[in-house]
């Protein structure tokens, strides 16, 4: 799964520095705008994330904003801050990048979309089964906490799901390193079970979208 | 493989069950599959069956009987053996591997399957049929 992020800024040097702090995320894809004359014929919906520069030479921050209106997916970013906007201060770190990450998909439904070979009933239906088996395989893990053999059980029994769904690899591991956990601390299983718990809440809100869109589709 | 030979699935995970049925048919294999959720339910197929399943598809983890210990259920039974099984796991776990082929298992896919590598498993597990029905 990889991050698509555009980076609307037209000053070489932060452009630089961003793709410097994005090395160490090898998932986040990035491309640059550098004019808002370019950005006007960019398809805006093909990015999960767009950081943009609050002043460029061809527009400033309330034109801009103007022309991304109503996307939350868009952060701005300035050299001296805006009074009274939620605008991120230069250079961008690592610490802006990972809230990004909210923004992102957990899911990739190609594993499902290649067995249905455009089968939109086989599609609904598997959406469906997820929706019903990861709240419950979740509720099983919840419930195994004071178990080790029993949660280790139930989380090998997500793992799947979690494949076919192509549910995020970063949470997948994390299912993984549960089913063959062989430590009983039970901070760390906590801990690693909220994680676990709030990319599938997330992944069950995806599909749920996923799922109204197929229909809708279909019909 | 003889369209009248079942295909027995040993899986407790419906999502798992789903996308087997799915490759099932995307293959146009006409032979009936027998779902059952443990090595528990499928020994008891088994002993009960008419006519034994020409493969076998196995889980490893699964309650009450896992699939190691279907298999080594299995081999107690001279008439069993000759059965394919194919083990179907989230497991990568070289020993459970190792373990499985021991057992006799004639292939090892880790889950998801790729369609192609199923479809790769099937028409192995068809050839051996074919050259079997050949034999006699």
């Amino acid at each position: 799964l990889k991050t698509k992020l555009l980076y609307i800024e037209d000053d070489v040097v932060d452009v630089l520095a961003l793709k410097r702090v994005l090395k160490d995320y090898q998932d986040i894809e990035l491309a640059v705008c550098a004019s808002f004359n370019e950005l006007q014929n960019l398809d805006l919906s093909d990015y999960d994330t767009i950081i943009s520069d609050s002043n460029l030479a061809d527009a400033n921050y309330t034109k801009l904003k103007r022309h991304m209106g109503g996307l939350a997916n868009v952060q701005f970013v300035s050299g001296s801050g805006i009074a009274g906007e939620p605008i991120w201060l230069k250079p961008i770190n690592k610490e802006n990048i990972e809230t990004l990450f909210c923004f992102r998909s957990v899911m990739d439904l190609d594993y499902i979309e290649n067995l249905a070979q455009g089968d939109a009933d086989f599609e609904i239906d598997m959406i469906e089964t997820a929706l019903r088996i990861l709240p419950e395989r979740l509720d099983e893990m919840k419930k195994s906490i004071e178990s080790l053999k029993d949660l280790k059980l139930a989380a090998h029994r997500t793992k799947s799901s979690y494949r076919v769904c192509g549910i995020d690899a970063t949470a997948l591991n994390e299912v993984e390193e549960m089913s063959e956990i062989d430590f009983c601390n039970k901070v760390q299983l906590e801990a690693l079970l909220k994680s676990i718990y709030t990319t599938t809440t997330k992944a069950i809100s995806e599909l749920e979208t996923l799922l109204l869109s197929r229909v809708k589709k279909k019909n | 493989m003889l369209a009248s030979k079942k295909i027995l699935l040993l899986e407790d995970d419906i999502v798992d069950v789903m996308t087997v049925k799915r490759a099932i048919k995307q293959l146009n294999i006409v032979n009936e599959l027998v779902v059952k959720e443990n090595g528990e339910e499928g020994l008891e197929f088994l002993r009960n069956t008419a006519e034994l399943p020409g493969l076998i598809f196995l889980d490893i983890n699964m309650p009450k009987m896992n699939g190691i210990e279907f298999l080594q259920e299995l081999k107690k039974n001279e008439e069993w053996l000759q059965i394919p099984i194919v083990v179907l796991t989230t497991s990568k776990d070289e020993q459970d591997k190792l373990h499985t082929f021991k057992l006799g298992i004639s292939g090892y896919m880790i889950k998801p399957v790729s369609y192609e590598l199923f479809k790769e498993m099937v028409a192995t597990i068809k050839n051996y049929w074919n050259f079997s029905e050949h034999s006699y």
